[in-house]
């Protein structure tokens, strides 16, 4: 799978942080879908070929975890990898997402390297 | 792949002890969260089915140590960070690489040993080539190899990948930098290959041996040990002295040094820089 065929599903309800991640990605030239809010998400990663998503928690209509949730219902999604990019930064809210399944908790403020290290290390074990 | 158990107290307290005694991370007896949520992915890719067989595993195979390090801190890097240790590179160390080359050695060897994603390699790549230009012996740039090694495969990448965004690559960047060395295309800013192609970059851990890197010039050791027990900063420091060549110097953090260690080397200043050869080479 070369670059441009691997895809990133960002889920944010800010405009901002979805330009930002973007931006970052666009270092890695793959294909960036947008959704911004959680119930957006689910109905764009069951239309799209999705290989990863990026999820904010805190957001109107289905939040990051319960979109989450939901992915994990589906036989066909639920072993896309999920990064949580958040600002909910409690203890218990981690824990959560990581016994969940969640992949990687990065918490924003982030930095670009801090992403794309991790994007680069998933886009390797989906090849 | 199955699910790693919850971290329990007990594996809490045996995973911070570790952590504290060799790699110098003091955890807080409310982190117990952060050992958890950051290392959960490890200790899936390993094959544990809890923190106690993390723990055991690391204690077993001490090289999985830089990668709890890389997990649990954050990576930052900027382009030209520190002033004064790129005044000390100009000044005192390029003149004197450049006379080498010119008495007849073959290359020049310069080793980034945390590259992360590339910005401390290319900076000096990008020096090298103002200096050179400078004074006219533009000839001898690729005789200057520029080695990037960084525990993560994912800052490897990107460092080779040698593309940057905005943000990135305005941090520490003059504008006519960016200009002279980077275009722009619509997603990024791409290095252009004169720089790209002075340097290599590769994953390595800094806990295995250096046999196979060959010999260096100059060693950046920058913002790496900081994290690391006295123990194994003294082992890490004995073995860059080994890689060096004779007159070498390895460069730290601007807030580092190696007070209280036990090493071969000893400090040079030049400036406000330090800097350190070993012994009097």
């Amino acid at each position: 799978m070369s670059n441009d065929e691997f895809s990133v599903l960002v889920v944010d309800d800010s405009q901002v942080l979805r330009r930002m991640v973007r931006e970052a990605l666009g270092v890695l030239e793959c294909q960036v879908l947008e959704a911004e809010d959680g119930a957006m998400g689910l109905s764009m990663i069951q239309e799209n070929k999705v290989d990863l998503v990026i999820l904010d928690w805190h957001m109107p209509q289905l939040d990051g975890l319960e979109m989450f949730n939901e992915i994990q219902k589906i036989d066909r999604l639920k072993r896309i990898p999920v990064i949580m990019l958040t600002a909910e930064d409690r203890k218990e809210s981690m824990l959560k997402a990581i016994r969940s399944g969640v992949r990687y908790y990065l918490t924003k403020p982030f930095t670009h390297e801090d992403l794309l290290s991790r994007v680069v290390q998933v886009m390797r074990l989906e090849r | 792949m199955a699910k790693v158990l919850p971290l329990s107290p007990h594996e809490f307290t045996k995973i911070r002890d570790l952590l504290v005694s060799v790699c110098g991370i003091d955890l807080k007896a409310d982190q117990d969260y952060l050992v958890e949520t950051r290392l959960t992915e490890l200790a899936t890719d390993i094959g544990a089915v809890d923190f106690g067989e993390l723990h055991r595993k690391i204690i077993a195979d001490h090289a999985l140590l830089a990668r709890v390090v890389d997990l649990m801190t954050t990576n930052e890097t900027l382009w030209f960070r520190d002033d004064s240790c790129w005044l000390t590179v100009k000044e005192e160390f390029l003149p004197q690489l450049i006379e080498q080359l010119e008495k007849g050695q073959p290359k020049v060897r310069i080793w980034s040993a945390a590259c992360s994603t590339g910005q401390e390699a290319y900076s000096l790549a990008m020096l090298i080539n103002e200096e050179l230009s400078r004074l006219g012996k533009s000839n001898l740039e690729t005789r200057f190899e520029i080695v990037g090694t960084d525990i993560s495969s994912g800052a490897v990448y990107l460092a080779q990948n040698a593309r940057y965004d905005g943000f990135t690559v305005g941090r520490g960047l003059s504008k006519e930098r960016r200009e002279q060395y980077f275009t722009q295309d619509k997603q990024s800013f791409v290095l252009n290959d004169n720089i790209k192609d002075r340097a290599t970059f590769r994953e390595f851990n800094l806990m295995d041996s250096f046999a196979s890197l060959g010999r260096f010039d100059v060693v950046f050791c920058r913002n790496v040990a900081i994290y690391f027990s006295k123990d194994f900063k003294e082992n890490l420091f004995e073995k860059i002295a080994g890689t060096l060549a004779p007159k070498g110097r390895m460069l730290l953090g601007a807030t580092e040094s190696l007070f209280g260690l036990k090493t071969p080397f000893v400090n040079q200043s030049y400036g406000n820089g330090v800097y350190y050869t070993v012994g009097n080479k």
